[in-house]
């Protein structure tokens, strides 16, 4: 089974359509709320309000589940989003089932399938968001996430297309973006796995015969020399660390798609530690200086985290 | 994780490091050099030959260790810093405050000629 078919299986019969179950209730019951405390009328809720609490509950569970150090990849955050909404869906439909009676199974089908499609695609796309602009902030990407679901949502209620027109865009609309997404994940990945691979050896390697101070790197870091001797020494060391944990990362990685058991790394919960401190010590300045020279991402992290996590006895 | 190996030599005392001293692990040290010190040698080698890695946090017990001992009449060496540790060693300046050897029996001939 590949890596994100047993993810697939794993989130999507597991905890996060329950998470979304318990979403919609939540959501549920804060809409009868606000529709009982603010005298709106509920056509209008349902078209503009409805989206905004809907889609902002959604990412509050989200949020929880794509923590950085568990979540790497936009495929991954685009299977846990779409669980999630579907599992949101779910509750949604029982409740329309309750509501309006009659129509039949075929509309009742219709609107289920469209409404899981829709919540899904949305919450997915805030996951898909939240990664790949990490690099502005986890919870100003979440935001913007949440702004282009709310725009999703509001566009699927708002009633501006018959609701077969409605459907039809999000069902043909949002599969070939998801194909889009999991095409630019897959050679992300490759990309994560060959050449930054060649980096952190090659930057291991420096390290290990002494070249290191030779090299552009080296000589980048003497070039910061407005920082005391201890901090430009512990900046070498996260080198070291960054460079070992990324490299181990892959590693893993390569022996997952091999079909070979992962072996546990007794020592990687002390070389996180290690890592902490040292980002400490360097402080702020200091992290911000040595960045372009890190080889240890957020998605190392993740997936070192993850293969150690299912090593484990 | 980091193992301490310590001899007592005619020559004075050597303390082994081998794997990795980390902020976790330097305590390891910290002790090492108090039971050498208690022997009363006049010189202690510290030998890294083979110890992969070394923050600030081991470098402080190293200099802590030097200058205590020192004020009691013992000095403090080092033997076997390669790689990666060297470049620690040159960057942080630390390196200035010891004498460095290539190799552990390098030191001890030397700090005992």
């Amino acid at each position: 089974m590949t890596r994100e078919a047993a993810l697939l299986w794993g989130l999507m019969a597991g905890i996060l359509p329950v998470m979304g179950f318990l979403t919609a209730l939540l959501s549920v019951g804060l809409s009868r709320l606000l529709l009982w405390s603010s005298g709106t009328s509920p056509d209008w809720y349902g078209r503009f309000g409805a989206p905004w609490l809907e889609e902002a509950v959604k990412v509050a569970s989200l949020a929880f589940l794509i923590r950085p150090e568990r979540v790497a990849f936009m495929v991954d955050a685009a299977i846990c989003g779409f669980a999630a909404g579907a599992g949101f869906a779910l509750l949604e439909n029982l409740a329309y089932l309750e509501m309006l009676p009659g129509g039949g199974v075929p509309l009742f089908v219709l609107r289920g399938f469209g409404t899981a499609v829709m919540h899904g695609g949305a919450t997915a796309i805030v996951g898909v968001i939240a990664i790949a602009l990490r690099r502005m902030g986890r919870w100003r990407a979440m935001g913007l996430g949440l702004l282009v679901a709310i725009a999703i949502h509001t566009y699927g209620d708002a009633a501006i297309l018959t609701p077969l027109q409605e459907r039809l865009t999000v069902v043909l609309g949002l599969p070939p973006l998801f194909v889009l997404i999991f095409e630019r994940s897959e050679r992300a990945m490759h990309n994560w796995m060959g050449q930054k691979l060649n980096q952190d050896v090659e930057l291991l390697d420096m390290l290990a015969t002494g070249n290191f101070a030779n090299t552009p790197a080296g000589q980048y870091l003497r070039s910061l020399s407005s920082f005391p001797p201890r901090v430009l020494g512990d900046m070498v060391c996260m080198l070291q660390i960054s460079s070992e944990l990324s490299a181990a990362a892959k590693g893993d990685r390569i022996q997952t798609w091999a079909g070979l058991p992962v072996e546990p790394d007794a020592q990687l919960e002390s070389r996180l530690v290690e890592l902490d401190f040292l980002g400490r010590s360097i402080g702020l300045a200091g992290r911000r200086a040595l960045a372009p020279l890190l080889p240890l991402t957020s998605r190392d992290r993740s997936e070192l985290r993850s293969l150690q996590d299912k090593a484990r006895p | 994780m980091m193992a301490v190996r310590t001899f007592l030599m005619k020559t004075g005392a050597l303390i082994a490091l081998e794997g990795r001293m980390d902020a976790a692990s330097r305590d390891l040290l910290q002790a090492a050099g108090d039971r050498m010190a208690e022997t009363g040698a006049k010189h202690i080698v510290v030998d890294m030959t083979r110890l992969t890695y070394i923050s600030s946090a081991g470098l402080g017990v190293l200099v802590r260790l030097s200058s205590i001992l020192g004020k009691a009449g013992c000095s403090v060496s080092l033997s076997g810093a390669n790689g990666v540790l060297r470049t620690v060693l040159k960057i942080t300046k630390i390196g200035t405050l010891f004498r460095i050897y290539d190799t552990a029996d390098d030191a001890m001939s030397a700090e005992a000629g």
